[in-house]
Parts: C-alpha cells; structure tokens; sequence
C-alpha cells in the first residue's frame, strides 16, 4: 500500500500495481484503449500517457506509458496539466487517419470508448486530409458483426480470443498500417466466448449482431443487474430492453461471480425469449384469450381437480417461482416438484450433498492444477474459461469426457496424455485409479504427484452425465489428494441455472413422488411451469401421458409439451421478472427484472390469482421460509452469502445409487451437446442456427463402429429403451434406423447423441444397451 | 591497424575450417576456454568494447547484467538480422568468413556460460545462413561445440535461425518473438531480455560484429584493441559506403576515421560532376550529416556533436542528383512499410508523417504544414513502444532542421521544382503482401 | 509433399525447441520450398507438426515478408526500394519491371516466369540498384537494360531457377515439387 499523485490527487496503490489501474480503481478519468483489467496491460495504444514529474533537481519531466509503470510511493503524474494531453491528442488524430467518420450510423456510438477519448483528450480538428486506408469486413456468422475500418489496433480482441480464452480461429493479420483482426475463413466463431470481443473492442468493430437486427440506441434501453439463467454458474448480467422485448445482453461488472465476461449462451440464449413462436398470450383449447381469463379457468380446473393436481417446474426457474408454485399445489391439495426427471434430481442432490468447499470461478482460475470430469464447456461454459485460466499458467489439467467437449481439444493440443477418454460406466473405476496415494505406475496415473504441499488442486464434474458412484469416487480422491497434504476444492457443473435451489426444494417436493402419482392414475391434471416433460422428459413421462386429462402449461417458449397444453399462460423471463436463484456453489442471488414485457405473468402473479395471496405476503414468508431452509440469518441476496452445501444436502448422496453395469457387451448413451444447447438457450434462434451436431445421427468412435461393424453404409437402430420401467414407450426413434458419424472424440463403447435423437429415441442420458439389442440396417438404396 | 573481421576476405571462397585454423583460426581459444570467466568479462569490460548494431553500448557492462546465479539454460542471441538500409557489414562476415562468427560465438557463449546460441539471419541472407550452416556443423566435426568443449565441463550448441523477413525482427525483443514462433512485436521492457528473454530464460542480445571482435581482445589484449582505434576510439570497425560515389563498398579501418577520409579516400569520392549535399552516417535511422562534418571522426562520440549519432556505420552519400526531400520520403516509405504495427505513433503516426512529406513536394504544403510536421515528430518521437519510429524519425527532424529553406522553396514553388522529381511511389507501397 | 524423411527431419527440428510454435517458420519455409507458396495442404502439415491452427498460422505468414500464402510465378525477384538504391535509380528499375511483366508489382507475369516485387534493403547497397532472386542469387548492378535483359532470361528458361535445396541444412527439403 502507497500513495502517488495525479495531477496533485492522492492515489492509493496495492503492491504490484500499474499506475493507470490504480488512477482507475481511484475514480480518476484516465484515457486508455488496449488495457483491460482481465486481459492486463499491452502498452500498445500509448492512451494512458502521462508526464512524470522530476523528483530529484535539474532532471526533466519524462512521459511514461502509465498501464507498464508500476505503481510507486510519492511519484507525481500530471495528467490534464502537463504535455501528456496534448500527446494523447497527437494519438487519437493519428486513430483519426483510418478510422470512418460513421458515428452516425455506428451502433456503437454514444456508448464508444474511442468517441468518449476523443472527447477526453480534446482533439478536435484533423489535419490528415489524404486517402484512408480500409479493409474488407468479414462476414463473422450470425451472432458478431465485423466493421474492420472501425478497428483502432488496440489489440485487445486477440489478446482477449486467443491468449484469455485460448481460441485459434481469430487473430491478426498483416502489419504496419494495414493490421487488421479476422479468421482465416468466413464464418461463425468456434469459441464459446466470442461474444465478449464486443464488449473488450473499444469501438464499433465488432458489434452484437443479434442486438443490430433491433437495435435501440444504448441509453435509451431500460437495464438492470440480473442473473443469467443459461446454467448452474448464475453469472451476473445486464439485460437491456426497450418496447416489450429484450435487445441486448452485457456482463455486469466486478462481481464475486464473473468478473468481466460472459458466455455466448449468456449472452446470445437469452434471446430466446425474443423467438418468433414465443407464447405471448394466453390461450384455451388453442383460442387466445386475455390473461385473466385464462387465470379463471385454470382457477375453476383446479378447484375441480383438486386433489389429482400436480405442478410440476423445472431447475431452469427460479426459488420464488418454486416457491410459488408449491404454494398452489399445496393450496389445492396436489404434488408440486422442481424436477421433471428422477434420475437429474438425484444426479443433482448427490452432486451438491457431495461438494466439497466448492470453488468459485476466481479459485478455479487460480488453483494449482484441475481434474475435470464430463463436457464442463456445454454445460457451464464459464467454468470452462476460467480452467482455460489455468491451463494458460501452465497448470496441469487432466480431464475425463465420454462425448466432444472444446474444453479437451484444448488440453489434448498440448498435453494428450492428460486426457482420458472413456464411458461414464467407467468413469468410477477410472477415477479411483487417479487416487493419488497409489504408488505403482501401473495402478493409476498418480496425479499431481510432482505438486508441492499445500497447493490446491480443483475437481469439477458435470452432474448429469455421472452416475453417483463416479461421484462418490471423486469425493474419495479429494480424500486421497487431501492426504498428500494437498488443498481439494471438489464442485460440480448442474444441470439448470437454479439447480442448486430447486434441489433444495426438492427435498420436500421429491419429482419421484409426482411422477408416480401420475403413473399410479392419482393425478391427471398437470400443471407445467418452465419444464418439458412430454419433450425432453420424454424417458420418464411419456408412458404417462395418458393419464393427463388437463395439461397446463406456464412457460415462455414453444416447447413440444407447450403445444399439446389445453391451457397456456405466457411466462415472464428471468430477465423479465423479480426472483432468487442459488448457484453451484450455494451462492444466493436475487434478481429483479431488467425491463417491462407486457402481457406475461410470474408464478407469483399466478398465485396471487389463484390462491389469493398477495405479493408482500409472499415474499415475506418465502424470506422466512429460506431463512428456515437454509439455516441462515439476516438473509440477502446480493450474492455474498452462500449455503452450506454439506449440511443442505447432506444425507443426499446415498439415494438410489444404481449398481454399474459395467457389462462389456454393452454400449452406452452418451448426451451430445455444445455450449448453445440448454433449455431454454437451444430457442434463440440466432444462437441455435450455428449448433455443430446433427440431430437424428448417432456419433461414435472409429474403434466402437468397428467393433458394432457398422460403416457409411449402415443404420443403427437403438430398440426398446431398457430403463422405462413398466410400460415400454412408444417412441418414434424406437423403431428408426440412425445413420452415423465417426468421431476421434467420442469415448469407445459410447453413443453420442443430441438432446433432440435423446427425445426421440426415449433413452436416459447414460443408459446402457445391451449390443444384442442393437440392430444394424442396411442403408436402402 | 590490423583487420581483424576482414582479415580473411581476400580469399576467394571462404575459409572451411582447416584452412581457418591454417590461418590462425580458433586459436584464440586456446586463452579463453578453461579461463575464469570473471577475469575475461573484467577484461572486456575494460576495453571498451562497444556493441556494433548501432547503438554503441558497453557490451562488457551489458553482459555483467547476467545475475551470476541466473538459472540456465542461458541463450546468447547473435543478431544477424541486418536490414539497416545502407549496412551491409554483417553481411560480408556471413558470406565471407564465418568460421569468424562461430568463433566469436564460442568465445561470447562461454564467458555468458550460454547453453545455447542462436545465430538468427535475416531470410535475405539466405545463402549465407546454408554457409554458416555448414561451417557450424565442421566445427561440430572438430569438437568445438557441443558437448564438454575442450574439457571445460562446458557444454554449447549453435542453432543457425533463418529468419522469414522484416525489419522490426532486428528489434532485440521482437528478434525474441522471431525465434519463439511469434509474430515479431517488440516486448515491453522490464523485463531485459538478459534477465528473461527466450522462453523466459536468460538471453543476451548482441549485433554479430561486436561477437567476432570479443575472441580478439581476449587474444590480443586490451592495449592492442584499443591501439586499433583512432581519434580517441578503439577497435576497429567495418565502414561502408553506398550511393552516389566511385567505389561503394565496405571499408575495415580503425573507430574514429573521418568521414572524409571514408567517403573520398575509400569509397573513392562522389560521381564525376556530383555535388555532396549531405549524407547519413549509419543508415536510415540516423540524422543527416552536411559537408561541414565532414571531418567529424566516426566513432560513437563523433556525429554526437553535430546532433547525429554513427549507427551502424553504414554512410548513405546524398547528392545533388536527388531532391533531399524525395530521399526523406523514401524513407518514410521505408519505414510506414516496416512499422510492425503494434503502437499507435509508430503504426499510424509515420503514415502521417509520410503524408504530411509528400504534400511539400505535391506543392500542396502550406507555412502551416511545417508546424504539422515537426509537431508529429514532437509527439510520435519520445512515445512509442520500441525504438523503431525514433530511429525513422531522426533522418526526417534532422533533415527539417538543416534543410530548412528547402521546406519553404517547396511551398513557395508548389512543389518539388528538382530536376529528378517525378510523381510519388505511393501505388507500389500499398501493394507489398503477396 | 513431404517424404518421410523430410517429415522426421521436421518433426525432430520442431522437438529440439522447448515450445513447438518455434518451428513454424522452418516448416512453413519447408512448405514454401516444395509448393512455391503454402498452400491449403502445407497449412495442414504445418498444424500436425506445430499445433498452430491456419489462422496463427496465417498470423506469421501475413506478418512476415518472405512467407506468401499466394501462388507466385516459377521464380521471384526482389528489387530492392531502400534508399541507398533509390538514389542510385531503383523506381526506374522497377518501372521497367512493371512495364516488362505486363502485370503490376506483387503479379505473375503473364508468362509465369516471375513475379516482381519491391524489397526491403537487400544489404546489397554497394551493388545499388539491386535485386535478389529466390532469396538466394543476388542480381546487382541493375539499370533499365539490364533489368530487362535479365527478366527476359527468366521467361525464356523453362524451369525454375530455384536452388534453395542444395547442399544444405537450413530448410532441408529435397527441392521444388512441379506445381503446374
């Protein structure tokens, strides 16, 4: 801790510090273009130019790049005062030698931070009057538009893509004057965090195309801090929106979650509520109605039914809307649960029951090393960059995947040998042999035996796609690590933005319940906030379709069970609404709608119609009853406060652990996914147009097609699924032929498949099929 | 005075390795392996051995900034990479004699206890990289390199680096990201490439010429190095002279001759009928020089007093034939062509400057545009991030300086009223990428 | 495009740097040697070897002068525009040059004998005006005749007058693959 001065005001400095950071965290007004806080300095723009006054006698003042100039005790910079101003000036009128005059129609301008320093360094007036130089625009796919004229060579686009985010499908090219920042091919970015060069470039080179197509000027769109609802991390987010529909989506800055940046489903998903068949309106029997006359309607079927009700939500919606909605169910004597499918629940529960000091973002960028365990990139994709962190420091970072994951390809490039491909049947096994108290070589790999006393090593796995047992033997190697006198930070990637929560909640309101229920013919009048069950429920609910006699649907997309509803109400969106949500680390967060969007309702609304409670109440006694749940006083949710997952869920883990079969004549279902297919993210229709897979294929390894002798001339047909219990299912993937796709980077013995073949074929993630069930048909024609 | 990086250049072919030692080749190590290291870097540092790629500093007390406890490997970087327009000594010791370099090499690497030395060579030079490729693998035969040399427990090896061009890649932190597979952007400094350099090892950066001369002095001596010099210089140094004179080439004569000595003794005097109208001493990135100087003598302490410096020693003659304005654009376009594009003064500020050129001589210069000019010298020259557009700005603030009342004739006249001025180059300088 | 000697000599030369992306220039000079330029298969080869994707790739091939991601003419002639030759007459050398290949600068001539391009300082200055061939044979002493005498010799060889492969380490590849 020291002091300098700017222009005589005292700034304060950590150690390690550059003078422009510290002018910066102080509040001062300091001009600079390439220097980003994550991204760090580059001295390349010469913004941040300041003169530093002489200390000793007779020496002269001397400029000095301020973002490379530690921080030192009593050092004296003019900023406004001294000649650095009229520098800066000299910089920006040589950007101005290039850069267009099109502020007019730049969706950048009037929140530009290169028209904000121009106006800082008070250049006004241009003397270059000869030709500019320009440069083609590429097409950059459908989520980023490129103007490259606009582009002032901060560098920081590149230094964000390929050295934070670890991407190799963008860089610069050429040099001098002519510099300018591409791909070698048209097209769509393979990096799931492309979205972010927008806001790192500091003017309107990159620019969300998504956001163009409705473009409102910036500070006319009406903001407020939310939390993303694309998956379990919960980043902080600044939706925008204006006119009743969403525009654009930022990062919200600096807080404990993410600091800068977002995901592309962060960013780009969540303008699925901007999708064209978006239930906007209520609608009986097909008929559009208006909301309240729906509400009445639904009020009547549900005092008639009362008794055989059951509510069912999904981990994608928040704790108030649970909340809410358990209230109704309990109102008119029906089962309410936060889970569509058993086995996610249980996966989840287990998976936070067997959590250990859970790492945040920042500690998984700082460990020492990592073990990751399932495809972390689509399914919490900023878990993904902050390993990326890690793997960039030169930490070592084993993981273990069944299908595609962008995450391995990272570490394969550098290190294959810390990647261990297998199916999830295996993964127990495999894990335990990671035990790094096995001395032999040939009893396991011996992780991270050459790390020193002390060091933290972090392990993150992706619930859905491991059985509890690899759970448990993840939670035995923490041990195993810990003996070694290691530091273990074990957390788990969750399927749902609110996974954490509804868990929680799913204590009382058990899925397993509802759904037996339902099968049992106690219920056959179903309510469906946010959740899917008749589409990618389908394994577990759709035997029990029959038995519905009313279906209600609450949700704001056009979901297969959406469009067989009797009833519809639209749903607000997280961005949309007030509500709590609880990430993977227990973290509680309250989120408040960013913008207006007329004519959709919140479980709280429909609560308040229903069963006459007003809003205050509600609030009041869910604040209550979380204080209860949690255990925790003086409850905010600002996000600084965390449950204690051990004890939350303790007891959790030991539920319906199924033996492995670990059969050898056996392949198994492995979900294919990509960093734009969640829930609710796979309707933005931008976002889901540059999805890498292939429905209705199955992908497999060379060695599994070998062994299956399957080739380009072949179908496969996957059969009965085994694990729909009593009533076989009636799917039509049961009885279709699938061609395949050979894939390096699909686990042997596995059958890589998208959600939508998953749906179709009526399969659990992770069933295992019996090779004889399997039949090969011959490609026709 | 003895020619010492010369001394060889009178053979036909260059020497293979048993006609250099026949020469007299490698015997210098014979006083330096074995030795303490610390009395050979004492005595280097005492001779006043100054680092021949145009900057001129102490390479003993450059190379005494190597923490005696640094962590190995230790890299010594030979900067080959010699794209100075008007320099072309380092060339001639490539093509001509380079068991020199390797024996230069040997000598620097063991008192730098370097592990590893990387010659990196301009692509230009293409041919002489095959050559001293296969010089290193002779002396690789006779167990001058490689593993335990000559019983010291010293172990070297010799990775000749062909470079794929650019001028900024001379750069000693762009030469680094060069050899490291990266696009050759200079490095911020802290930390000196001596401290963490190739991959963020110790790496010490020097021109070739000042590591053929370092076995020399170890040999001989400091009193017989510094008895090569002349008005008050020691050593000597490779001159060379090109443009508009009788016989351009490169001269081996002691630090300190005169310029006039250079340029009409050796070189030969200007062209029948020409008139010297100035010239610059070290190359392109140095500052004009006018007839009166010619008497200054070229050491590093000479062209100073007249607000230019030597540079490489690379005297570019300017005559009479062209217009000193044409030949300043020209090296503009040198350098906006060259400018790696990293730092906004240098990327976009020289093409600035070119411009701000060309309009005197398009005649559509006003009074105002003088201001202009020196202000966007004022502000690129102390703010950028490597030395490279200082060093392209320095012939352009001379030249406005001592060829003031050109500026305004070009003003008064509209334009460039010299005989050879024909219309700028400006088409084939955007037009370079293939 | 290799052989698999030529690819184990590659391999090893990448190996023997701590980082991989250290020998993307030799091997994208190797690519160049065989092909004339790196074409879309080299770029392959070059990421195998290095791990570096075509766009880092082409990152160093756009940065740097004498790597070219174009086809070329069977040979390529560098004249050199730094100012010691620029006194002594090189834009006439390569006005002349122009006006011979019928194609502009950084164009293959129309017989696809050359193509013609504008140097850097060629450490050739008491040679000025001066040019360089295939980065390997020097052409010195240049004026408007000569230029042209020496551009005609080009289009009447049949074959390349590359020779970078000979007798040498650096680069090691077997010589120019017929890329007709």
């Amino acid at each position: 801790m020291g002091k300098f001065y700017i222009d005589d005001q005292e700034v304060n400095f950590e150690p390690g510090q550059n003078v422009l950071q510290a002018a910066l965290k102080a509040g001062i007004n300091a001009p600079y273009f390439c220097y980003h806080e994550a991204l760090g300095s580059a001295g390349a723009c010469r913004m941040c130019t300041m003169e530093l006054e002489p200390t000793k006698e007779g020496e002269n003042s001397r400029l000095v790049v301020t973002c490379l100039q530690a921080a030192q005790d009593g050092q004296r910079y003019r900023l406004n005062k001294g000649i650095g101003d009229h520098v800066r000036q000299g910089v920006v009128e040589y950007y101005m030698t290039r850069h267009p005059h099109d502020c007019p129609v730049c969706d950048e301008a009037g929140d530009c931070q290169l028209q904000d320093m121009t106006i800082l360094s008070h250049h006004t007036y241009r003397r270059f009057k000869g030709a500019k130089r320009t440069y083609m625009d590429q097409p950059m796919g459908p989520l980023i538009y490129n103007t490259a004229n606009r582009c002032i060579t901060c560098y920081r686009c590149t230094r964000f893509y390929q050295d934070y985010a670890l991407g190799d499908d963008f860089g610069v090219y050429a040099s001098g004057n002519r510099t300018t920042f591409r791909r070698s091919e048209e097209g769509h970015f393979d990096s799931p965090f492309s979205g972010n060069l927008i806001d790192v470039c500091p003017t309107g080179t990159f620019t969300d195309k998504v956001f163009r197509r409705k473009f409102s000027r910036t500070w006319q769109l009406e903001k407020n801090e939310s939390i993303c609802g694309h998956c379990s991390v919960g980043c902080h987010t600044e939706p925008g929106g204006r006119d009743n529909s969403l525009r654009r989506v930022h990062p919200f800055p600096n807080t404990k979650v993410n600091a800068h940046f977002i995901c592309d489903r962060g960013r780009f998903g969540e303008h699925f509520s901007e999708a064209n068949d978006r239930p906007l309106s209520a609608q009986i029997n097909g008929v559009v109605v208006d909301n309240q006359k729906a509400l009445d309607h639904i009020k009547d079927i549900l005092t008639k039914s009362a008794g055989r009700i059951g509510i069912l939500s999904s981990p994608d919606e928040d704790v108030s809307c649970h909340y809410a909605l358990a209230n109704i169910a309990e109102h008119f004597n029906g089962l309410f649960s936060p889970f569509v499918m058993p086995q996610t629940e249980d996966r989840t529960a287990a998976a936070l029951a067997l959590s250990r000091n859970t790492p945040s973002l920042t500690d998984i960028e700082t460990a020492d090393g990592a073990i990751i365990v399932g495809a972390l990139t689509e399914t919490a994709p900023m878990m993904d960059l902050a390993v990326r962190q890690l793997i960039k420091a030169g930490k070592t970072v084993h993981m273990l995947h069944a299908s595609p994951t962008l995450l391995a390809d990272i570490v394969r490039k550098q290190h294959p040998d810390q990647i261990h491909q297998a199916a999830p049947k295996n993964w127990a096994q495999i894990i335990s042999s990671f035990d790094a108290s096995h001395e032999a070589e040939e009893m396991g790999p011996n992780l991270f035996a050459n790390l020193d006393t002390g060091k933290r090593i972090i392990i993150l796995g992706v619930a859905v796609e491991m059985d509890i047992a690899s759970m448990h033997a993840l939670h035995d190697l923490c041990q195993a690590f810990e003996n070694k006198q290691l530091t273990v930070q074990l957390g788990f990637a969750l399927n749902g933005a609110n996974a954490t929560g509804s868990a929680m909640i799913s204590a009382q309101y058990p899925s397993k319940q509802l759904l037996d229920a339902v099968r049992k013919k106690e219920i056959d009048t179903l309510m469906v906030c946010g959740a899917d069950p008749f589409g990618f429920g389908a394994a577990d609910w759709l035997p029990a379709r029959e038995h519905i006699k009313q279906l209600i649907v609450f949700d704001n997309v056009n979901s297969p069970t959406l469009q067989i509803a009797d009833v519809i109400l639209p749903h607000a969106t997280w961005s949309e609404r007030r509500g709590i949500s609880i990430n993977y680390e227990g973290r509680i967060q309250g989120f408040n709608h960013a913008y207006q969007r007329a004519g959709t309702l919140t479980a709280v609304n429909l609560a308040t119609a229903l069963i006459g409670i007003s809003a205050n109440n509600f609030y009041e006694q869910q604040h209550n009853n979380i204080e209860t749940l949690t255990g925790l006083n003086e409850l905010h949710y600002n996000g600084c406060q965390c449950l204690n997952l051990h004890t939350q869920f303790e007891g959790r883990a030991e539920a319906n652990q199924v033996s492995i079969d670990t059969n050898k004549d056996s392949v198994q279902v492995v979900r294919l996914t990509w960093h734009g297919g969640s829930n609710k993210a796979s309707y933005a229709t931008a976002l889901a147009s540059i999805k890498p897979w292939k429905d209705n294929i199955i992908y497999l390894h060379p060695d599994t097609a070998k062994r299956l002798q399957l080739n380009a001339e072949t179908k496969l047909k996957l059969g009965n699924p085994t694990n729909a219990n009593d009533n076989p299912i009636n799917r039509s993937g049961m009885d279709q032929a699938f061609p395949i796709i050979l894939n390096d980077n699909v686990a042997v013995d596995c059958l890589a498949l998208t959600r939508t073949t998953l749906h179709h074929v009526g399969h659990l993630v992770n069933a295992i099929i019996p090779i004889d069930k399997l039949s090969i048909i011959a490609k026709e024609g | 005075m003895d020619k010492i990086l010369s001394r060889n250049f009178h053979h036909p072919h260059p020497l293979n390795i048993d006609e250099y030692q026949q020469a007299g080749g490698y015997r210098s190590l014979d006083s330096i392996i074995g030795q303490p290291r610390k009395e050979l870097l004492a005595t280097l540092k005492n001779s006043g051995l100054r680092g021949c790629g145009g900057a001129g500093f102490s390479t003993g007390l450059k190379w005494s900034f190597k923490a005696p406890d640094a962590p190995h490997p230790v890299y010594l970087v030979v900067n080959l990479d010699e794209a100075e327009p008007g320099s072309f000594k380092d060339r001639q010791v490539l093509y001509r004699d380079p068991h020199t370099i390797i024996e230069g090499v040997i000598a620097s690497s063991y008192i730098l206890e370097a592990d590893k030395a990387f010659i990196f060579i301009r692509g230009e030079y293409r041919k002489g990289a095959q050559g001293l490729e296969a010089a290193v693998n002779e002396a690789k035969a006779a167990g001058l390199l490689g593993y335990n040399i000559r019983n010291s427990g010293w172990n070297l090896e010799i990775d000749v680096h062909l470079s794929a061009g650019r001028y900024i890649c001379g750069e000693e932190t762009a030469l680094l990201n060069a050899i490291e597979g990266y696009r050759a952007n200079p490095r911020a400094k802290p930390p000196f490439p001596i401290a963490k350099g190739l991959w963020g090892s110790p790496t010490i950066v020097n021109n070739v010429e000042t590591i053929c001369h370092v076995p020399f002095i170890l040999h001989k001596g400091i009193e017989w190095f510094q008895n090569q010099g002349t008005n008050g210089a020691y050593g000597s140094h490779i001159f060379q002279v090109s443009g508009p004179v009788k016989n351009p080439g490169f001269f081996e004569l002691p630090l300190g001759t005169t310029a006039r000595e250079i340029i009409y003794e050796h070189a030969g005097g200007l062209l029948e009928g020409r008139e010297l109208i100035g010239f610059l001493p070290g190359g392109a990135s140095t500052q004009f020089m006018l007839p009166k100087d010619l008497d200054i003598p070229m050491h590093w302490d000479g062209p100073p007093t007249v607000g230019a410096r030597l540079g490489t020693g690379g005297i570019i003659v300017m005559d009479d034939s062209l217009c000193p304005i044409d030949f300043m654009i020209n090296l503009m376009q040198f350098f906006t062509r060259e400018s790696c594009g990293f730092c906004t003064p240098c990327r976009d500020g020289l093409p600035f400057v070119k411009y701000q050129l060309e309009k005197f001589e398009t005649g559509e210069a006003d009074m105002t545009d003088i201001d202009t000019l020196r202000e966007l010298c004022d502000i690129i020259y102390p703010n950028t991030f490597c030395a490279f557009a200082p060093g392209a700005l320095m012939p352009i603030k001379s030249g406005m300086d001592k060829f003031e009342t050109l500026f305004h004739q070009h003003i008064d006249n509209h334009g460039c009223t010299h005989p050879s001025h024909t219309p700028s180059t400006d088409a084939i300088n955007n037009k370079v990428d293939c | 495009m290799f052989t698999p000697d030529e690819l184990t000599h590659l391999k090893q030369h990448v190996n023997h740097y701590p980082e991989p992306r250290a020998g993307a220039i030799y091997c994208l000079y190797a690519v160049q040697d065989k092909v004339g330029h790196i074409n879309d298969k080299g770029i392959e080869i070059v990421t195998e070897l290095t791990g570096l994707s075509k766009t880092q790739q082409e990152e160093l091939i756009s940065f740097y002068t004498l790597l070219r991601r174009r086809p070329i003419g069977r040979n390529v002639l560098r004249i050199c525009d730094s100012i010691s030759c620029h006194v002594m007459g090189s834009k006439a050398i390569l006005d002349a040059a122009i006006k011979q290949t019928g194609v502009p600068i950084g164009e293959i001539s129309k017989d696809g004998s050359v193509t013609v391009l504008p140097s850097i300082c060629l450490g050739l200055c008491n040679k000025a005006p001066a040019a360089l061939l295939n980065e390997m044979d020097e052409v010195e002493n240049l004026n408007v005749h000569s230029i042209n005498e020496y551009l005609n010799k080009l289009s009447e060889k049949p074959h390349d007058l590359n020779n970078k492969g000979s007798g040498s380490n650096i680069i090691a590849t077997s010589g120019r693959e017929n890329n007709s």
